[in-house]
């Protein structure tokens, strides 16, 4: 049995981009009204520096039985599982600012669904990927 | 490419594709004759389109030569696209579904809708092509041959008029005829669509002061309507299921039919992923169930391949021979949200229930109207109070598993006959403090199978690996 957990620096720029559709969307909002604008800053700030953080601490994974198990949430939590021979494709992907953190976004598919993994670390993505390739 | 067993072009048909864009340059000529806004403007528009269309026609009769498929001994190659051309090879033995559709256009044109359906695989796991008729007839026979067509299932008399109305699907229809009326007006012109209109609603109106003399003013309309649509449907569903046949060659099923717009499906048993019996209010009522079998990419079409009455399960185990329906084991019913499965039927209820309060009190006319949705509305908190009960998800100690739900008024029982899904629980803070939880399973179809609050433990202890 392998346990994964998401990196907590790969979470930190997670939550860097989800804090850059806000920060486009800011100037039109402060432009209509400042109140709506720092209402808006506010609800966004609490989504990308409070619940996302929140959320993708809470996530754990683990590869047993033939079956790779993940489960995240804090009120509303979702558990997910896939059987390990029906992954058929996975992919990696990293940006300059992820690579220097040594973590990536891991893709898996199986024929009916996708799953991602943000910001879990180089080495637990490649525990996952050899567990999953047999070895 | 070596070995090569069949080969060809796309039928001239493909060419319309190209042409399709020549009728988006036409638009250039036309805006320009409408700011001059003059008859010599017009004609020289429509000879420039004119010149355009034949000039697409042309160019897409040179391109249509270097389109085509080609069958090896391990893959289906085709060779598609115009200006970005692309070469898509799928593996023979992934192929799952083979339906070949001849709608009359395409009939008289001499072509078959040609669309491969794969069994796994995420991108590209599906391509529709326009081959010749004997070509695609050839092309099926050698990628999922039936040899001997030992039939199982091809409805005679009752059972015929059981599968036409369990077939037909009023929604659909309503949708086509309000889509078609649409394009009556584009076509004919707002003059003619109007004297069509009338004389269809004459038709009706007449039927409608026959209802009068039984139902009240209103209620008569509404159910002029209801009938209407329900009857188009019936003669849809009555021309598609038409000669419909079922047969079983070896590990191939056959699905068949049609009057004036030809279908065949095969079907490789060993891909089919998924087992939809479903019983609607209309099977309800003949005592019958639909069967709708899904494979790899392919979720299921809009005919049942099969119409069996309970307890003849046999039926379904010949067409499927790994179909082996766990025995029903219904969910405990302690701690089970009532409102989860009552709200949508409830509220509609409500709401129409105050509406016709309001007009027993102000409109006494209007109520008569009001209780056809009332009724409907009733029916739908039925089928979510029965959604209650049997609701649920089982699984025999072999591995099928079995998810059964409720939308609408139809009861679903789908038996997934594969390994390769995957399952989601999703909890709320108040399922959670009930241990319960919504089981989704995700099909190779990329349809979602959902059934909600079954107890977490069960759906935790669900084999996923056989």
């Amino acid at each position: 049995m392998m346990r994964f957990r998401l990196d907590k620096k790969g979470v930190a720029v997670v939550c860097l981009w989800a804090l850059a559709p806000g920060a486009a969307a800011a100037p039109f909002i402060f432009w209509q009204s400042t109140g709506a604008g720092l209402v808006f800053a506010a609800f966004w700030l609490g989504l990308c520096l409070g619940w996302l953080p929140a959320r993708c601490a809470s996530f754990e994974g683990s590869v047993t039985l033939g079956e790779v198990r993940l489960s995240c949430g804090l009120l509303f939590k979702t558990s997910r599982r896939l059987p390990t021979r029906w992954v058929s494709a996975s992919a990696r992907f990293s940006t300059p600012l992820l690579r220097l953190c040594r973590c990536c976004v891991l893709v898996l598919a199986t024929s009916g669904a996708l799953v991602v993994l943000p910001g879990i670390s180089d080495a637990g993505a490649d525990g996952l990927l050899s567990y999953l390739q047999g070895g | 490419m070596e070995d090569i067993r069949l080969k060809g072009h796309f039928h001239i048909v493909y060419i319309l594709k190209i042409i399709r864009y020549g009728l988006i340059l036409c638009l250039v000529p036309m805006v320009q004759a409408l700011l001059n806004f003059d008859l010599e403007s017009l004609y020289r528009a429509l000879r420039q389109d004119a010149a355009i269309l034949i000039a697409m026609a042309a160019l897409g009769a040179v391109l249509w030569r270097r389109v085509g498929f080609a069958l090896t001994g391990r893959a289906l190659v085709l060779d598609m696209g115009i200006l970005v051309r692309r070469r898509v090879s799928f593996a023979r033995r992934d192929i799952a579904v083979l339906e070949q559709d001849r709608p009359l256009w395409l009939r008289l044109a001499g072509g078959s809708r040609v669309t491969v359906y794969m069994a796994r695989g995420r991108g590209r796991n599906r391509a529709t092509f326009y081959l010749p008729r004997r070509q695609a007839a050839a092309l099926a026979e050698a990628l999922l041959p039936v040899n001997s067509e030992a039939v199982l299932f091809a409805p005679t008399r009752a059972e015929r008029v059981r599968l036409t109305m369990l077939s037909a699907n009023i929604a659909a229809t309503a949708a086509l005829v309000l889509v078609s009326l649409r394009q009556t007006r584009r076509i004919l012109g707002a003059g003619l669509e109007q004297k069509l209109n009338d004389l269809a609603l004459g038709q009706l109106a007449q039927v409608e002061k026959l209802l009068e003399l039984v139902l009240p003013a209103g209620a008569a309309w509404l159910v002029t309507l209801v009938f209407a649509l329900w009857g188009v449907a019936l003669f849809a569903s009555l021309l598609s299921t038409s000669g419909f046949k079922v047969c079983r060659s070896g590990g191939v099923i056959l699905a068949k039919g049609g009057r004036v717009n030809h279908s065949e499906r095969r079907i490789a048993a060993s891909a089919v992923t998924a087992c939809d019996v479903r019983l609607t209010p209309a099977g309800r009522l003949l005592g019958r169930r639909a069967v709708y079998l899904s494979a790899g990419s392919y979720r299921g079409g809009d005919i049942p391949v099969l119409v069996y009455k309970r307890g003849a399960e046999a039926l379904v185990q010949a067409l499927v021979p790994q179909f082996a329906p766990p025995p029903y084991s219904p969910e405990v019913l302690a701690g089970r949200s009532l409102p989860l499965f009552l709200w949508k039927g409830g509220a509609a209820f409500a709401f129409f229930g105050a509406l016709m309060g309001v007009s027993l009190w102000k409109m006494p006319r209007l109520t008569p109207l009001l209780a056809l949705p009332l009724l409907l509305c009733l029916g739908l908190l039925l089928a979510g109070l029965e959604a209650w009960v049997t609701e649920g998800v089982w699984q025999t100690p072999g591995g099928t598993l079995a998810v059964q739900y409720t939308r609408g008024y139809t009861r679903h029982t789908v038996y997934l006959l594969t390994a390769d899904l995957s399952l989601t629980c999703r909890q709320t803070p108040f399922s959670e403090s009930v241990g319960r939880c919504d089981l989704i399973a995700c099909l190779p179809c990329r349809a979602r199978v959902k059934a909600r609050a079954v107890k977490y433990a069960r759906a935790v202890r669900l084999k996923l690996v056989p």
